[in-house]
């Protein structure tokens, strides 16, 4: 039947409460959102940082941010698409480039705060479960991770980051449950493994099988590899030299950017008060000059 | 069979959320300091569970004596009898909201200094 009665009467909508809109939105686990910032109240005023990790379909998002009631105030901020600064430009949404971002990160905070000379964190990024020990002036800087709404497997990027932050000198509780290489079986983390990912081994290995029995999808899918003149070989050099780049220098680098350019205006611009006024009045001078006129006319 | 008195009844619209605010609480709330001495009105939220007064001190406005993890020492006035006790009741931030029958006076304070 082609015609139906209307299934959402008025009464429907009058009654219909809207989901927050972050929610409508898909954006926002309020559930995991009010259990990150709530702060004991007998810290009174601390702030309580998370670490958050996005993932977009080209980029990386690492954020520190501490919540406020005008609006989440970020501290530090490391993108992936910073990282051909430091000598990685391919592969920027893959595990190691989610490493080389909390690194990033980790280190521009404690360089903020002024901490980068105590808390070093694991220079030789070896694959085991590294935690930061407090030093003798300052305690170390403590924040929670912040996924989002990824589901949390075992091997995800976010725990890539993860572990690029805690390399980097931050506190963040974790535990290996989730880190690429831990095995359900022997419930232990296999620090080769997690080590292989760090430094890009999977994507080598499927590299070079690739090339041995598939070399046109191999010349498809690495093509920016192979533009760069990236081997499989040469991946883990690559990556060890972006670590100790950015380990060298992590403060933001500022581009120039040129005022944006004027488009063409395509509607009308709103008038303001006085001018809308002022039209008024040269319309009712105008239709009083007209009218005046016809009146001369009539009397004539 | 008789009608009972358990401790949250007769409170079916009393702790009942407001037409279309159901749902989560809005953040703000948890992020709220409260220092000792601050006067607090006590207000259910019938969603949270834990930490709920009991339904005399709901509309009641009281100070603060206490701050712990996630709730608010406050000092109540209760008439029992012939005598009104200064009673200390803990309540969970959420059930908890700002007084502003202090405001002008701490306003005056601030314009006088």
């Amino acid at each position: 039947m082609v015609f139906v009665k209307a299934q959402k009467s008025k009464a429907y909508f009058k009654r219909f409460q809207v989901k927050y809109k972050r929610r409508r939105e898909g954006k926002t686990d309020y559930r995991a959102r009010i259990r990150l910032i709530n702060q004991d109240k007998n810290k009174y005023n601390t702030p309580k940082y998370r670490f958050v990790v996005r993932f977009t379909n080209k980029d990386i998002i690492a954020q520190i941010v501490s919540a406020s009631i005008a609006g989440d105030m970020v501290l530090g901020a490391a993108y992936a698409h910073e990282l051909p600064h430091y000598g990685l430009e391919v592969g920027l949404t893959n595990y190691a480039a989610a490493y080389c971002t909390g690194l990033l990160l980790a280190r521009r905070v404690l360089k903020k705060l002024e901490m980068d000379d105590e808390y070093e964190g694991n220079v030789e990024a070896t694959g085991e479960d590294y935690s930061v020990e407090p030093a003798e002036s300052r305690r170390p800087f403590r924040t929670l991770l912040d996924v989002g709404l990824v589901r949390t497997t075992t091997g995800n990027r976010v725990f890539g980051a993860l572990k690029g932050a805690l390399d980097g000198g931050l506190d963040i509780p974790h535990s290996d449950k989730r880190f690429a290489g831990f095995s359900k079986d022997s419930k232990q983390l296999d620090t080769e493994v997690h080590r292989k990912y760090i430094y890009g081994g999977h994507i080598a290995a499927y590299m070079t099988t690739l090339m041995e029995d598939e070399p046109e999808k191999y010349q498809s899918h690495f093509s920016e590899y192979i533009k760069k003149g990236l081997e499989a070989d040469g991946l883990e050099e690559m990556y060890k030299k972006v670590h100790s780049v950015i380990r060298a220098d992590p403060t933001p680098k500022k581009s120039e950017k040129q005022p944006p350019k004027e488009h063409k205006r395509y509607n009308l611009k709103k008038l303001t008060y006085e001018e809308r006024k002022a039209k008024l009045i040269e319309r009712l001078n105008a239709l009083n000059a007209a009218a005046g006129a016809d009146d001369d006319e009539d009397d004539d | 069979m008789p009608a009972g008195h358990g401790l949250r009844s007769r409170t079916r619209d009393l702790f009942a959320r407001p037409f279309r605010k159901k749902g989560p609480t809005p953040l703000s709330i948890y992020l709220r300091t409260y220092k000792i001495g601050d006067y607090v009105d006590v207000k259910v939220n019938g969603s949270i569970h834990k930490g709920m007064p009991h339904k005399f001190y709901h509309g009641r406005t009281g100070r603060v004596w206490n701050v712990t993890k996630r709730a608010i020492g406050v000092e109540v006035n209760k008439q029992v009898g012939n005598r009104i006790i200064r009673k200390r009741i803990h309540v969970r931030v959420e059930h908890v909201q700002p007084s502003r029958c202090h405001e002008e006076i701490l306003q005056r304070i601030k314009r006088n200094d």
